[in-house]
């Protein structure tokens, strides 16, 4: 994934990954690598082997796959248990004695988008598991999608080429939310070619971020618009080459359209020069990279932002306190992209890479985080006396508590420092993270108000979110809800898994691969969702495997509705389609610790 | 290639002096501080060209103008017409480039040469100028792996034979006249560069499966990578030196230059660190490579902390020359030291060893103490500055640099003393300099170690040499060099390069203090600062390729043609200057 947003300046990203993958990033580490094909089913074929089988066929044409790099994780055991094999000519795969647990697998290939088992299209973001009972043996599909290729040109306003013109190109999601940058540079005869990209719609925008030629004044988006309201999608097909996508840009000296939006920055007692000022339409919280306008303060805390178009905008301040160097040099930091991904790492501050490379949390840096934003409207004058007056962010203070008496090891519990991350996707640039200590306490860097999600990575693999409290208000399932003033956030773990699992059935008995399972709230209003919510979403999905077999391994005890259902829309999670399914859902008690077992009903496919 | 040397008659150095003045200047120069942005009315106005017949207007050529004040930029209009107004009196350079072209710089003979300052007095109009700017090169072709099909993703560089200190050496370009001298192939295995000034290239690529190096501690593991990728060039070498080298003229497009990937056997090598002072443990083996398609400053990474047994061994290794360094830090590592302090060895071993893909085993790598440099600083001259600890840097730099060795930085102390320690043995030169907020004008004199220069000459520091002796000299006078240059008719002339190179053989090295180069401006003057005392020559010539002035070879031939003169401490000297034919 490449993020159109170079990272800060002096500063090198060594570790980064977007979150989706940090599961399989992290097993990869560790992976050990095994060499089976399927030779060793056929070595004994009147037994079948135990574990997960399968092919990897491309998606259009249905043909075996070979040489695709295999898979799979066990979400029940440690993050690292992972193990990898390739496609044999046959597109086959096989993993012997995985044993019982609730399995991803996925598949890479060069050539083709990242897939993984129950992917219905390109790049899916919603991940299929695999549920295995002891000695069970599951044979499953992977299809992949081939990627395609945007080719064109980017022409100058009389028809020369435009030479070192950067061309990004944007999937897009849902309709509306893009993500997936890639970008291409024009060659001397101004042509571009984006390659390795995953079947759908991108939008395609030469912008003028190219270093050194800052003379090309706006973005263009294909065809030929100059905001994205304007643009016109641009399909790729699996394996096919889009071409002749040209880009006539205006080359100008000044920019003689748009308005001036300036004005000052105020803070008492602060430092109000080299602020980092960013400007991005209002319209959204989560502007696509290429929206974002940066400039610096002076001395004096002034700013200005040269041919702004008509519109609304907000202009936002975040300044974070000088970050501390820690004792080899990296600190670690979660970034939000302006696409609304996020990305974890750690960051070179100084010193040699390479050496003691053993990561300690860095501490937070000392100092008051300033945080202020303005919402300006442009329309025919230049708005250039807006004042941006700093206050000091807001803290959330953390504990994480274990219900069972057993607490995990001191080790684990170290390394589960939680991440903190707007839970809206809003664009912060780099959030210091700071470390945990051995009682289980944290504490966040002071932070703009907003909606903010504590996120563990690693350390605590056995547990789970039992329940969640915001100064003593249970709010598990939702965000974390930051305004002027401090939170304090409980997080209870239990290792009393509490889940919900079954298998489904058509009419005539059969077991139903495939089906869509998707389990809510009774209580309408307690059917929300966030894409990153505190513990385990109120509203879960899952796909029922080629053994019928679904599991939801972390389940908020409540009071639920349950429907399978071959429908798979874009916005499941949306309160009109959950009350689509009222009709034909089974209600659902679930207790603290509970394993419930429920078997589903779907009418037979056609 | 050293086009230039067709012979003496080809330079025209021809320069006699027309009267040499010589006077002691105030010690400070006081013209440093940067005028106040004021608004003249100046102007400077001009065309922008393409160099290829027939000449036409670049439109949108993106035209600076800096010397006063914040650097200027302008956009050409439809007809390459370009204009600055509301200019200060004073000395100016014009530079132009668009993405395709050549960056150029007024009055330069090429794309990396020095152009002709613009010296406009109050109110002067410089119109009419014009920047012509070549068609940049483009070399392309396609990158394909061992079957003989396109690699995608392979890092294709451009590099360059040059000569260094008298060695032929492949280094990668600065990105001259800004054109894309390095890209990655696309899903067709094809790259295409562009925009380049003419000249002679070598093309190399660079797989990314090519960092399949590890190091681990203890023996070698069983199993190395049988094959692996390494850096190739073209035709197909892997061999630096057995490639082949592509020239292109201003606008070339030299297609199909197609480079065929290959795998090699992959060789480990394993060794073990020993101390004679006791256990090895803690000392970090690390690898340099020696060739020059890497492209970093030195260290391959993998670094190797040792244990009580001192083994070490690293697998993947692509056949060529290697640095294998131990060091044991004088500081254990700890919570809270930078990774600097670190790097401070207090004992050091090194060797060297040609892989060809044959494992090396048993390489025995024995710790030495390192060594201390210390000595006296002194000023030359009153008003000896208080505090010095604070606002002085002192430190050895290692030759060549970047090289296998570390800059070294030197504790201060207020007495006048230094000290730096964890000194590895090998060539060095000493660099000093007072912070740049420090006023009173003291500037490095000289200094000297074991009673030799060690500015201006790199100095050997031999094994088990402690060297106490070193002295450090400030002085606050400064010395210059002016004039004018004039035409055969008398009138200002800046169509020449002036050089200045010491007449002492032994200072005819890269980037000496004591060789430097300028143009005249329009007005024909010129002025060179910052030359250390010393007898130097002085030439006028048409044109000098960039890194010749530290070629012996050519300040040879100059010699015997350009003038001789002497600058005495704290002078600043004129010295007008005559062209003549030969």
């Amino acid at each position: 994934m490449i993020s159109s947003r170079a990272p800060d300046r002096g500063v090198i990203v060594i570790e980064a990954r977007p979150l989706a993958k940090t599961a399989l990033v992290l097993a990869a580490t560790a992976a050990c690598i095994l060499r089976f094909g399927l030779s060793v089913a056929a070595q004994d074929p009147g037994r079948p082997v135990a574990g997960i089988s399968g092919r990897v066929i491309d998606a259009t044409t249905g043909e075996p796959i070979a040489r695709a790099l295999v898979t799979y994780s066990n979400t029940r055991a440690s993050a690292f248990a992972t193990k990898k094999t390739e496609t044999g000519s046959d597109g086959r795969f096989l993993f012997p004695d995985v044993g019982e647990g609730l399995f991803v697998v996925r598949s890479e290939l060069v050539g083709y988008a990242s897939a993984a088992y129950g992917d219905a299209k390109p790049l899916e973001k919603f991940v299929s598991h695999l549920s295995l009972r002891p000695n069970e043996r599951v044979d499953v599909v992977i299809r992949m999608w081939r990627t395609g290729v945007i080719s064109g040109s980017v022409i100058e306003q009389d028809g020369q080429p435009g030479v070192q013109r950067a061309v990004q190109a944007y999937r897009l999601q849902g309709g509306e939310r893009t993500a997936n940058g890639h970008v291409a540079s024009t060659d001397d005869r101004g042509q571009f070619r984006l390659a390795d990209l995953a079947p759908g719609d991108y939008v395609v925008v030469a912008s003028p971020i190219t270093a050194g030629n800052k003379d090309l004044v706006h973005n263009t988006y294909y065809l030929d618009a100059t905001t994205r309201v304007g643009a016109v999608a641009v399909p790729v097909r699996p394996g096919e080459v889009t071409p002749g996508i040209d880009l006539h840009v205006e080359v100008t000296a000044r920019p003689d359209f748009g308005q001036r939006v300036g004005g000052v920055v105020t803070a008492p007692d602060t430092e109000i020069g080299g602020l980092v000022i960013n400007l991005f339409p209002a319209t959204a919280d989560t502007p696509p990279a290429e929206d974002v306008r940066t400039t610096n303060t002076d001395a004096l805390g002034h700013f200005s932002f040269a041919g702004v178009p008509q519109g609304n905008y907000k202009v936002q301040v975040v300044r974070f306190p000088p970050w501390p160097t820690n004792d080899n040099g990296y600190r670690q930091v979660a970034s939000t992209q302006p696409d609304g991904g996020m990305s974890y790492g750690r960051q070179l501050v100084s010193g040699t890479p390479g050496f003691a490379r053993a990561s300690a949390p860095s501490q937070l840096p000392k100092g008051v985080t300033l945080v202020g934003a303005a919402h300006v409207s442009v329309a025919d004058r230049d708005q250039d006396a807006l004042e941006i007056h700093l206050l000091p962010g807001a803290k959330i203070r953390g504990r994480i508590v274990f219900a069972d008496g057993v607490a995990p090891a001191a080790e684990d519990l170290l390394r589960a420092a939680p991440i903190i991350i707007p839970a809206d996707g809003r664009y912060l640039g780099n959030i210091p993270q700071g470390p945990m200590s051995a009682d289980g306490a944290f504490q966040s860097i002071a932070l703009p108000p907003g909606r903010y999600a504590a996120l563990i990575i690693s350390g605590l693999s056995e547990w789970a979110v039992r329940s969640v409290a915001a100064d003593g208000m249970d709010i598990t399932g939702l965000p974390i809800e930051l305004g002027a003033s401090d939170v304090d956030v409980v997080l209870t773990y239990t290792k009393k898994l509490t889940s919900v699992g079954g298998t489904v059935r058509d009419d005539r008995g059969a077991v139903a691969a495939g089906a869509r399972v998707y389990l809510f709230p009774r209580e309408a209003v307690l059917r929300v969702s966030t894409p990153m919510a505190m513990g385990p979403s109120l509203v879960q999905r899952e796909q029922s495997g080629p053994n019928g077999v679904f599991e939801l391994p972390n389940v908020i005890p409540g009071d639920y509705l349950i429907a399978a259902s071959r429908d798979l829309p874009e916005d499941w999670m949306s309160p009109d389609f959950l009350r689509s399914l009222e009709r034909i859902a089974a209600p659902l008690h679930v207790t603290l610790g509970e394993a419930k077992t429920v078997d589903l009903r779907i009418p037979s496919s056609r | 290639m050293r086009s230039l040397l067709l012979g003496i008659g080809a330079l025209y150095v021809i320069a006699v002096g027309m009267g040499v003045a010589g006077q002691q200047a105030p010690a400070r120069d006081v013209t440093t501080a940067a005028p106040p942005r004021a608004t003249g009315s100046g102007t400077i106005s001009g065309i922008v060209l393409s160099a290829q017949a027939p000449l036409q207007p670049i439109a949108r050529a993106t035209v600076t103008l800096s010397g006063q004040g914040p650097v200027r930029t302008t956009l050409s209009d439809q007809d390459g017409h370009f204009s600055f107004d509301e200019l200060t009196a004073g000395r100016y350079t014009l530079a132009a480039v668009r993405p395709g072209y050549v960056k150029m710089t007024f009055g330069a003979l090429g794309p990396d040469r020095a152009g002709t300052p613009l010296a406009i007095s109050a109110g002067e109009h410089l119109d009419a100028l014009t920047i012509t700017l070549p068609r940049g090169a483009v070399i392309a072709g396609l990158v394909t792996n061992e079957m003989g099909r396109p690699a995608q993703g392979i890092s294709v560089r451009l590099m360059r034979f040059q000569q260094r200190n008298g060695a032929r050496t492949l280094v990668s370009p600065a990105p001259v006249g800004g054109g894309i001298i390095s890209m990655q192939t696309d899903d067709l295995g094809s790259y295409r560069l562009f925009g380049l000034p003419a000249g002679d290239y070598v093309v190399s690529a660079t797989p990314q499966e090519v960092a399949s190096l590890s190091g681990t501690r203890g023996s070698l593991p069983a199993s190395a990578p049988a094959a692996i990728y390494v850096p190739v060039y073209f035709p197909g070498t892997t061999v630096a030196s057995a490639a082949s080298v592509i020239t292109v003229v201003g606008g070339e497009e030299r297609m199909g230059v197609g480079i065929p990937l290959s795998r090699v056997k992959a060789a480990a090598l394993s060794g073990v660190v020993m101390n004679p002072l006791g256990s090895p443990r803690g000392a970090v083996v690390s690898l340099d490579s020696r060739s020059p398609a890497w492209s970093g400053p030195s260290g391959l990474g993998s670094d190797v902390t040792v244990g009580d047994d001192g083994r070490f061994s690293f697998s993947g290794l692509a056949p060529g020359d290697y640095t294998v360094k131990a060091v044991m830090p004088l500081i254990a590592p700890a919570v809270g030291r930078p990774a600097s302090e670190l790097a401070i060895p207090s004992a050091w071993g090194r060797t060297e060893v040609a892989i060809s893909g044959t494992d090396i085993r048993d390489l025995s790598l024995l710790l030495q103490p390192a060594l201390t440099f210390s000595g006296k600083i002194a000023f030359d001259g009153p008003d000896v500055p208080a505090d010095i600890a604070g606002r002085l840097r002192i430190a050895l730099k290692p030759e060549p640099s970047p090289g296998l060795n570390a800059t070294r930085s030197a504790d201060i102390q207020s007495g006048g003393t230094f000290r730096i320690v964890g000194v590895v043995p090998g060539e060095y030169r000493i660099v000093s300099a007072m912070a740049p907020s420090d006023a009173s004008g003291w500037a490095l004199a000289s200094a000297t170690a074991n009673g030799r220069d060690a500015v201006d000459l790199p100095f050997d520091i031999g094994p088990s040499e402690n060297i106490a002796d070193a002295l450090i000299t400030f002085t606050r006078a400064t010395q210059q060099v002016s004039g004018v240059l004039q035409s055969e008719l008398r009138v200002p002339s800046s169509d020449y390069t002036l050089l200045i190179f010491p007449t002492d053989r032994a200072y005819w090295r890269d980037g000496s203090r004591r060789t430097q180069t300028t143009r005249p401006g329009t007005d024909g003057r010129f002025v060179v600062r910052g030359l250390p005392p010393g007898d130097y020559f002085l030439a006028a010539l048409t044109d000098l390729e960039p890194d010749a002035a530290g070629d012996p070879s050519v300040l040879e031939l100059i010699a015997p043609v350009a003038i001789r003169f002497r600058l005495a401490p704290g002078e600043s000297k004129i010295q007008d200057l005559k062209v003549t034919t030969p």
